[in-house]
C-alpha cells in the first residue's frame, strides 16, 4: 500500500512538473536541425575522404609510382615502398569515422555492418578515381606550383612534386639500336640503355618518338641502364592539365619544375633494388 | 475522454496526441511502461534508488524527445532504446568500463539466423522459466536481448531497433546466451547430484 503511494507520487511529481511547464518538449526544429547537421557531418566525412582519395590518385601518378607494378618485381617493390602509405592511413581513419557516423541510421545498422562498409570502400575508390579525372588535383597542383593556393599548397607540392629515385617519366625523342633518347617530364633529356635484362611488358620494339614511357633504372652522368621500360598513355599521364583556355596550358605544354626546382622530399631507393 | 477510454488507444496514437500538445496524456503511457522499464532497469542494476532515477530519467527524456517519435513506428521499441541508452551509461558511469564494445565481431559480419517460429512458444515459455535462474550470470551483451525477447515479447527486427545491431545479430546472440544457459543448467545440476 505504502510502496503503491510512493509509484503513485513519483509519477504524479513528473506529471506536475510537465503540466506546470517545468519539463519542456523539445521543438521539432530542435530535431530538423540536428538531422541537418549530422547530414551535414557525414557529407563532409565522405567529401573529404573522395578528396583525400583523388589526391592519392593524383600523387601515385603525379610521381610515375602508379605506373610501375607493370615493370614487374623491382617495379612493384618500388611501387610498395614509395607508396604514400601516411594517406591511405588517413583515408581508412576517415572511413571508420563514415561507418560511425552511418551506424546510426536504421539502414545501415539493420544488416551486418560488413556491408555498409564494402559500400563505403567502393564508393571511395570509384568516386575518388573518377574525381581524379577530371584533372581537378593536377590544375590545384599547377596554382600551387605558381605559389597560388594558400593552406594546400606546401601538401600539393610536398606529395606532387616528390621524386622516386630510379623512376623516370618522359617523351622518346630518338629510338637508337641499344636504347632510347627520352626528354624527361622536368625538361631533362637522357639516353635509356637497354639490355635483354629490361623488362618491357608493352616491347620494345613498339615504342616509337612521341610515345610517352616510364622507365626504372638507376641514373648516372644522363644514363639510364633500365631494368624496366613501358609506354604510358599521354592522356593516363595527366599531370599535364588538358587545354582550358588559349592563355590557359594545355596538353603537352607542361614541362615539369625544371632543374633546380624541386622542393618536395626525395627518395632514396635505388639501393634497395 | 475518461481514463478508460485512452485504454482503447494505441500507444502510437497517445504519443501522437502528446505530441499535439495533450501533454496531460504522457501519464497514460508512464502508466502503461512504468511496470516494464522498472522490470528492465532491475535486470542490470540492483539498487533500487538507480532503478528509480533510472525509469525517471527514461521517462524525462521520452517526454523531452516526444517529438522525435515516428507515430508509424511502433512506441515501445523507441521506449526502450532510450532505456538501453540510459542503462548503459549509467553502468558506464559506475562500473568504469566499457559495458558493450565499440566494436563486437558480431554486428560486423552476417549471420544466417532466423526467428523461431510460433510452434516454438512452448519452449519459449519453458526457455522463461530456467532463463530466470540463469539470466543474471549472463554477460550484458546476452542478456538484454534474451530479457527482451522472453519477457517483453519483442520480437527480432524490434531488439534489432533497441539495440541497434543487425537483426541476425540478435539472433546470434540469443542462441548463445541459450548455450551459455545449458552450460549453466548442466554445471548447476551436476553440482547438486
Amino acid at each position: 500500500m505504502i510502496q503503491e503511494q510512493e509509484k503513485k507520487s513519483e509519477d504524479r511529481e513528473l506529471l506536475e512538473k510537465i503540466k506546470k511547464g517545468e519539463v519542456k518538449r523539445r521543438p521539432k526544429s530542435y530535431f530538423l536541425m540536428r538531422s541537418f547537421l549530422y547530414a551535414l557531418a557525414i557529407l563532409a566525412v565522405l567529401g573529404f575522404s573522395l578528396f583525400l582519395g583523388s589526391f592519392i590518385f593524383f600523387s601515385i601518378r603525379a610521381t610515375g609510382i602508379f605506373f610501375l607494378p607493370i615493370l614487374g618485381f623491382p617495379g612493384l617493390k618500388l611501387f610498395l615502398l614509395s607508396f604514400p602509405w601516411i594517406l591511405i592511413v588517413l583515408i581508412v581513419l576517415l572511413i571508420i569515422l563514415a561507418e560511425a557516423l552511418l551506424k546510426r541510421l536504421h539502414v545501415v545498422y539493420s544488416k551486418p555492418l560488413l556491408y555498409s562498409a564494402i559500400m563505403l570502400v567502393v564508393l571511395v575508390f570509384f568516386g575518388s578515381f573518377i574525381i581524379e579525372r577530371t584533372h581537378l588535383h593536377a590544375r590545384l597542383f599547377e596554382r600551387a606550383r605558381e605559389d597560388m593556393l594558400p593552406v594546400m599548397g606546401p601538401v600539393y607540392r610536398g606529395f606532387g612534386d616528390r621524386q622516386i629515385r630510379d623512376t623516370c617519366i618522359g617523351e622518346v625523342t630518338a629510338v637508337l639500336a641499344d636504347g632510347l633518347i627520352v626528354e624527361t617530364v622536368d625538361g631533362r633529356e637522357v639516353r635509356v640503355i637497354t639490355s635483354e635484362r629490361t623488362s618491357c611488358p608493352c616491347g620494345l620494339e613498339q615504342i616509337d618518338t612521341g610515345d610517352m614511357v616510364v622507365i626504372i633504372g638507376e641514373e648516372e652522368n644522363g644514363e639510364i641502364s633500365a631494368l624496366g621500360v613501358n609506354k604510358i598513355a599521354g592522356e593516363d599521364y595527366w599531370l599535364r592539365p588538358p587545354k582550358v583556355s588559349p592563355q590557359g596550358p594545355g596538353p603537352g605544354s607542361y614541362r615539369g619544375p625544371g632543374p633546380g626546382s624541386y622542393r618536395g622530399p626525395r627518395i632514396e631507393l635505388s639501393s634497395r633494388l | 475522454m475518461g481514463e478508460s477510454g485512452w485504454d482503447m488507444k494505441s500507444d502510437e496514437q497517445i504519443a501522437s496526441l502528446v505530441q499535439a500538445d495533450k501533454i496531460e496524456l504522457f501519464g497514460v503511457l508512464m502508466e502503461r511502461y512504468e511496470g516494464k522499464m522498472k522490470r528492465y532497469a532491475a535486470k542490470f542494476i540492483s539498487n533500487q534508488e538507480d532503478i528509480k532515477d533510472v525509469v525517471q530519467d527514461v521517462f524525462l527524456k521520452a517526454y523531452e524527445n516526444i517529438r522525435s517519435f515516428d507515430t508509424r513506428r511502433k512506441f515501445s521499441p523507441w521506449l526502450y532504446r532510450i532505456a538501453h541508452n540510459e542503462l548503459v551509461n549509467l553502468l558506464r558511469k559506475k562500473e568504469k568500463r566499457k559495458v558493450l564494445p565499440f566494436l563486437d565481431l558480431d554486428t560486423f559480419i552476417p549471420h544466417n539466423i532466423r526467428e523461431e517460429n510460433p510452434k516454438q512458444e512452448i519452449e519459449k515459455r519453458e526457455i522463461k522459466e530456467t532463463v530466470q535462474e540463469c539470466l543474471e550470470r549472463l554477460e550484458f551483451k546476452y542478456r538484454e536481448p534474451v530479457f527482451l525477447y522472453y519477457f517483453e515479447g519483442l520480437s527480432y527486427k524490434e531488439i534489432a531497433d533497441v539495440l541497434g545491431i543487425p537483426v541476425s545479430t540478435v539472433g546470434i546472440r540469443i542462441k548463445r546466451a541459450k548455450e551459455k544457459m545449458r552450460f549453466l543448467m548442466n554445471k548447476k545440476l551436476r553440482n547438486s547430484l
